[in-house]
């Protein structure tokens, strides 16, 4: 196990980078609004002083468009602060729904710019798991990467959690199978068999239904 | 003499519109669209002497709608802004554009202006 931790924690680390990096470009976007906002009310009020009627209404919808942008990166900052907190506890209990709703927060414009969406149902019941969840957002990411590859015309990626007798299970609908000649990647494979063995969970292709599933225990046994 | 055309492209549409108000309390005439496909069709319909565009717009990289606006407009001169500060991404865009023309966010608007100038060769239509 120790050797297997080792070689995902090297991968691990180039997928940190990755999220960190599209982080930074989404509070790069919010920053230019705020900039483009802040600019554009400094232009007006020098025309202003020229003798160009200000209209309230327009430095009105400014002041708007900054705030909501502030509340923006507020939120991006506190995502990217649970992500980089996920590697503090190695072992841990997790809320499934919250822990998805985050991987798809962090990851929302590495989706967007490949033009795809990913939705998450609600989950009827509260789904914990305890497990590695660094490893376990690793390994989820590495799915809906593979998905957006062999996604369908519709371009979108829908998760849901259920329990079941065999451990908890995510599914990811949405998906066609590798069209002939696509330059698709093998999935799963070394990089993914390694996660799924250590976080002890399977992984499956619903094939009538154009599904993923992967199946994680309840409580990892370590 | 006639002002610039410009045309913006990102899909962060509060960007792109306070954006294009600033180039056009500097002279210019801007105008601005959030998708590739939007892009494309009012080129097809209007003339731009600059398109200013986003590295990666949801769908297709900046690189690849440059190329693909440049076939439907072959005089257009290309600008990049860009908030994806990696080597990669600046090497290509100004393998494409030329380092001078790929600008990190948030970007400065008299920069902006002066490229936009510089791309024309500060001529007008």
């Amino acid at each position: 196990m120790t050797s297997l931790l080792g070689t995902a924690a090297v991968d691990g680390i180039q997928f940190f980078g990755r999220i960190s990096a599209s982080i930074s470009h989404e509070l790069k976007n919010s920053l230019s609004i705020m900039n483009e906002s802040a600019g554009l009310l400094e232009d007006l009020s020098l025309l202003a002083e020229k003798g160009r009627p200000l209209d309230l209404e327009r430095v009105k919808k400014l002041s708007g468009m900054i705030k909501r942008q502030i509340q923006r990166t507020d939120q991006i900052i506190r995502n990217m602060n649970r992500f980089s907190h996920a590697v503090d506890d190695p072992f841990k209990q997790v809320d499934l729904f919250d822990f998805l709703t985050l991987v798809l927060a962090v990851s929302r414009r590495l989706t967007e710019v490949r033009g795809v969406t990913v939705n998450l149902s609600l989950c009827p019941e509260t789904v914990s798991v305890t497990t590695r969840p660094f490893y376990l957002h690793h390994l989820v990411w590495r799915i809906i990467e593979f998905g957006m590859d062999v996604v369908g015309a519709s371009k979108t990626i829908d998760t849901e959690i259920h329990r079941t007798a065999k451990g908890v299970q995510m599914i990811f609908s949405g998906l066609d199978r590798p069209l002939a000649g696509t330059p698709v990647r093998v999935f799963p494979d070394a990089p993914d068999e390694t996660l799924l063995a250590i976080l002890g969970a399977a992984f499956e292709i619903n094939d009538p239904h154009n599904q993923f599933i992967l199946v994680i225990p309840e409580r990892l046994d370590i | 003499m006639e002002p610039i055309r410009v045309l913006l492209a990102d899909d962060e549409e509060e960007l792109v519109v306070t954006l294009a108000e600033r180039l056009e309390i500097r002279g210019f005439v801007a105008e601005w669209v959030t998708t590739v496909e939007a892009a494309c069709a009012i080129l097809r319909d209007k003339a731009y002497d600059v398109a200013v565009l986003d590295v990666k717009l949801p769908g297709m990289s900046g690189l690849d709608l440059k190329r693909k606006m440049a076939r439907i407009a072959p005089e257009l001169k290309f600008i990049f802004m860009t908030g994806h500060g990696s080597a990669d991404s600046f090497n290509e865009c100004a393998a494409e554009a030329g380092e001078s023309y790929f600008l990190m966010k948030p970007i400065n608007i008299d920069v902006l202006v002066q490229k936009i100038r510089q791309v024309t060769g500060g001529s007008v239509k």
